[in-house]
């Protein structure tokens, strides 16, 4: 598989939010400002970008090494804790009303199954250092392709008139769903 | 919460699967003449239900606030 095909197929055709379900708490709960959206994005693509990276060594070098494997998980969790660690205290020096924004949702990206589950898939389907990094990037731009469409639905949203018992995560679940159903239009692309 | 997560995912499974696959635990329950909702088994089936779900609930919960 070329990277170019990963790339697509990590960001569109197999989107971790919107086919695999992965990642739906940040998707519901920072999509209703395209800004916030965006900056939710790439906080997640880059702790997936380096995630990748990191647990590639961590797992061939160490892990594998002294036929360590049975630590895949708690040591991926570390990394991805630290690195989110790393991510937080930057948001929080470079902007204040960008950090507050995203409240809690910028700590839960510690336990965000789609940096999880990008890194147990990156394992499991055996890519290399380079595929494993282009795969991160595929899925982090698919999943903030889906954050920003997501965000720039509710916006309009906010102007019309939902029923009331439909407003907030209902209609949004719907709107999801019908995105999913689009997105599923993908799936002979590959 | 825990069980809470544990009925409502167990009455998405069971709408999903009654819709997608006519049957509830394995057991056909729907006559063969039932198109079944491809839909419901794929993924948007389960954000189209979760959000409808949650619509009923808002429902239900403003219904007994007011009575």
């Amino acid at each position: 598989m070329s990277l170019l095909t990963l790339f697509i197929s990590a960001a569109i055709v197999n989107n971790f939010v919107l086919s695999q379900f992965l990642g739906i708490c940040p998707f519901v709960g920072v999509s209703k400002k395209v800004d916030s959206a965006i900056s939710m994005g790439l906080a997640v693509t880059f702790v997936m970008t380096i995630t990748a990276a990191v647990t590639f060594l961590i797992n061939k070098y160490i892990l594998l090494n002294f036929g360590l494997s049975i630590l895949q998980t708690v040591s991926f969790i570390l990394v991805i804790a630290s690195l989110v660690q790393l991510v937080e205290m930057f948001i929080k020096k470079v902007s204040k009303p960008l950090y507050s924004a995203l409240g809690i949702y910028l700590p839960l990206i510690t336990t965000n199954c789609a940096i999880m589950g990008l890194a147990l898939f990156a394992v499991a389907k055996e890519y290399s250092f380079i595929e494993g990094i282009i795969y991160a990037l595929g899925a982090g731009i698919g999943f903030t392709l889906a954050l920003v469409i997501m965000a720039g639905i509710r916006e309009e949203l906010e102007l019309s008139r939902v029923p009331k018992i439909f407003q907030g995560a209902g209609i949004t679940m719907i709107v999801a769903g019908s995105l999913a159903l689009a997105f599923m239009g993908f799936a002979g692309l590959i | 919460m825990g069980i809470g997560f544990t009925w409502v995912l167990v009455l998405l499974g069971a709408i999903r699967e009654l819709l997608g696959e006519g049957s509830i635990f394995g057991l056909a329950l729907l006559p063969d003449s039932f198109n079944t909702w491809l839909v419901m088994i794929l993924p948007p089936g389960a954000f189209l239900t979760l959000g409808l779900l949650i619509g009923l609930s808002n429902w239900y919960n403003e219904r007994r606030a007011k009575a």
